[in-house]
């Protein structure tokens, strides 16, 4: 540690390169952990999925309707546990670009299915005895600042005019990605109120006894009502999830992949820079020698130079990258998960150090072998 | 004196590898410029041309997407008779009624099957659609199985080239054309006869989905709208075509402009810097040469001015290899998911020759002013000081 003061010098030798340096480390890494969130946003439902769900959706299209009454046929299936099903409402609050999914459910059973949202008991009682009662995902309710007890008037774009409800309750979740921005309210009340399309659900969400069950259920699902005039699809809900990623298409990939090439091209310059930077001190590398510094601790803080360049740039990319994060969804609600997690975070440390290292690697082996001759000897 | 010129020229070939860096990192800028700005203006070609405001879409109340629409041959009449709709040289009203489906077409790039959105028209349509025009092979002839599709959707699924068979609904159909309209939706869609679509879906054959209007004129809409509230045999929504497809898109709209827009400006930032870093430091570390120019008598003007023709030269070559590499992905087509019918959208993207002149154009910004710096600094300090700099 008493060399602090020579990598300190060093650093501050030529400070609008140093300042370049850290710039280009910072942007690398603030890129890194966006493309990072983006990466988790897209995948988000994959990443929820729970292991012995299945979602029973129309053949011909998600959007196509299934009829309210497969709900007793789908539940004398043996081997499933749970049914429940939730039509989209498809409205907004105030503004349409105020956006979060709206889902009539089936209110009784859907949070036995979705296990990983937890409802106050109290709370979930008061739910079900008002017929306009909502349950609302914590984070719409801090983002709109809903309290329990408001009155929210949401403006139904397919059904039609404005329908108000009292939020009764507010539901939380048990891992980051789990998605807390939905606003759930009873089917009975859309059924009631809607002027067609009734005794119709948007789709089924089906809980097997074990996941090894998923595959025989759904067959025997598809099968019973194959050949009627509303046929199913059933899939898992990771493989929903997963046909629901790919059929976003490549949009991600070329995000991600142009990210990619800017990231590489970054590490690429600091690399080279740290190459001209080492060149240009020769001279006093061997005067230090000549003085007595030995090869393995000139090589030693050559690397840590380079490291404290990839330290200070990339953490401060990381973590503002976080900062933004923290902030919610920039889109305003289409990505209900938008986070860096800690697996990628961790990933974004061990690259910050990598890139250190390997930065500082070529020019620090130069240091090492530099006799003092020839660098004394140059002009 | 200036410097000579051959000079820089010399000075970039006796560096190789500083030099290949900077073109190499200023070419990666460009590209990205590039390629980021040609996604987005393709995607905004595909918004900005699929609506003419004198079109009108005429939907059952509360669809969100056509193929949820349902009308009734009676209602499809009805509207006909309203007024404000242009008509042809035979005094018929220029209406066109579809039926939209989706179907499964296997998507080449990521090799699953992805829904494709199928309309049935009559031919009669391309007279309130006249954006749409025939590139390859001809229309679909009435009563015909054949598939005249979109220039996207023959990229994007597998077995939709000309003269293909495809099979349907257990139908086969042929595709006899390919169609191009402005970059629009419709070039991701698969058009086919009324009437066979009908029959294959086993619909019931007085009944549509939707319907599209071509109005006198573009201020007439709200009359228009009027009528179509007003009459009680009529639960419709009418909305411009142009608004209605901007509705369609808003989820894949927002995603792109405020993503891509995010990631774009990080990536700007870091690629400024990135170019900075690489010339400032050639320059910084080449003190003593330039001091020594200045010492065999050069001015320091003739010195600021090598240092900015070189820079210069090397900003040019990494814009114009930036170019290059962008190039080949001109009407590259990047698909998508409409999340509103759930079918498969793409737009192309869009690389014009005004395009590659801005990105050249900043590439010279950056390189040039990169080298601003190093060339005021030289000029600071004192010739005998800076020789005697290690």
């Amino acid at each position: 540690m008493k060399y602090l003061f020579l990598l300190k010098a060093n650093i501050k030798r030529k400070k609008i390169r140093t300042f370049l340096t850290l710039g280009s480390y910072f942007a690398a890494f603030l890129l890194f952990g966006l493309l990072a969130a983006i990466q988790s946003a897209f995948h988000q439902g994959v990443d929820v999925a729970g292991a012995n769900r299945l979602v029973v959706a129309n053949k011909t299209s998600l959007i196509m309707p299934l009829p309210l009454s497969y709900k007793e046929k789908i539940a004398q299936i043996s081997g499933g546990k749970n049914v429940t099903f939730a039509s989209w409402f498809g409205g907004y609050y105030q503004d349409p670009k105020n956006f979060f999914a709206q889902m009539a459910v089936d209110s009784e059973t859907y949070f036995d299915v979705y296990k990983e949202f937890k409802v106050d008991k109290n709370q979930f009682l008061n739910f079900l005895k008002d017929r306009q009662g909502c349950v609302i995902g914590k984070k719409t309710a801090e983002k709109y600042g809903f309290k329990i007890g408001d009155r929210i008037p949401i403006i139904a774009s397919i059904w039609g005019g404005v329908w108000e409800f009292n939020l009764r309750a507010i539901y939380t979740g048990t891992k980051p990605e789990d998605d807390l921005t939905q606003f759930l309210f009873h089917a009975s009340y859309l059924e009631e109120r809607r002027a067609w399309g009734k005794g119709m659900v948007g789709w089924y969400i089906v809980e097997t006894k074990s996941p090894d069950l998923t595959y025989s259920v759904s067959k025997e699902i598809d099968r019973k009502f194959s050949n009627s005039s509303y046929e199913t699809k059933t899939d898992t809900e990771k493989a929903f999830a997963l046909g629901f990623v790919k059929q976003i298409g490549n949009i991600e990939l070329i995000i991600l992949s142009i990210g990619a090439i800017v990231f590489v091209t970054l590490l690429l310059v600091t690399s080279n820079t740290m190459e001209i930077s080492v060149r240009e001190r020769s001279g006093e590398i061997a005067v230090l020698k000549t003085i007595g510094f030995s090869d393995k601790l000139l090589y030693f803080l050559t690397i840590s130079e380079s490291l404290f360049y990839s330290l200070s740039g990339g953490l401060l990319g990381m973590l503002t990258a976080k900062l933004f994060t923290l902030k919610g969804d920039p889109t305003g609600g289409f990505l209900p998960a938008f986070y860096v997690s800690s697996n990628q975070f961790a990933l974004g440390m061990f690259l910050i150090i990598f890139f250190g290292f390997l930065s500082g690697a070529l020019p620090a082996y130069r240091v090492y072998k530099l006799k003092i001759v020839d660098a004394l000897g140059r002009i | 004196m200036p410097v000579p010129y051959t000079y820089s020229l010399n000075s970039i070939k006796a560096r190789k590898s500083s030099s290949a860096i900077a073109i190499l990192c200023i070419a990666g800028v460009v590209c990205v410029f590039i390629v980021v700005m040609a996604m987005a203006n393709g995607f905004n070609k595909m918004l900005k041309s699929t609506g003419s405001e004198d079109n009108v879409i005429i939907l059952r109340k509360g669809s969100s997407a056509e193929m949820m629409s349902i009308i009734s041959k009676e209602q499809y009449k009805a509207v006909g008779d309203i007024m404000f709709i242009k008509r042809d040289s035979e005094g018929n009203p220029l209406v066109s009624p579809e039926v939209v489906v989706v179907a499964p077409f296997f998507h080449k790039s990521t090799k699953t099957n992805a829904l494709g959105q199928v309309r049935g028209v009559l031919p009669s349509a391309l007279k309130v659609h006249p954006q749409v025009k025939i590139i390859k092979g001809r229309f679909f002839n009435e009563g015909m199985y054949e598939f005249v599709v979109g220039k996207n959707a023959a990229n994007m699924y597998e077995g939709l080239e000309l003269g293909k068979e495809i099979n349907l609904g257990g139908r086969k159909f042929k595709v006899s054309g390919i169609m191009e309209s402005g970059g629009s939706l419709y070039e991701s869609e698969i058009w086919c006869d009324l009437k066979l679509l009908q029959e294959t879906y086993k619909r019931p054959l007085n009944v549509f989905s939707t319907m599209f209007v071509k109005l006198n004129s573009k201020n007439d809409f709200l009359k228009f709208k009027e009528m179509i509230d007003k009459d009680p045999r009529l639960n419709f929504d009418a909305k411009t075509e142009k608004s209605f497809f901007e509705e369609q898109s808003r989820v894949v709209t927002t995603l792109i402009r405020v993503l891509g827009f995010l990631v774009a400006a990080v990536m700007a930032v870091g690629a400024v810097f990135a170019a900075f870093n690489t010339i400032y430091t050639s320059f910084a570390s080449r003190v003593k040469e330039l001091a020594t120019l200045r010492a065999i008598g050069f001015s320091q003007e003739s010195v600021i001015g090598t240092i900015l023709f070189e820079s210069f030269i090397l900003s040019l070559s990494g814009g114009i290899l930036g170019c290059l590499i962008s190039l080949p992905l001109d009407n590259f087509s990047a698909s998508t998911l409409n999340f509103q019918s759930f079918s498969q959208v793409a737009f192309s993207f869009d690389i014009s020759l005004k395009l590659l002149l801005e990105g050249i154009l900043f590439a010279l910004v950056i390189g040039v002013s990169a080298g601003f710096i190093p060339a005021i600094r030289s000029t600071k300090l004192k010739p005998a000081q800076a020789l005697r700099e290690t």
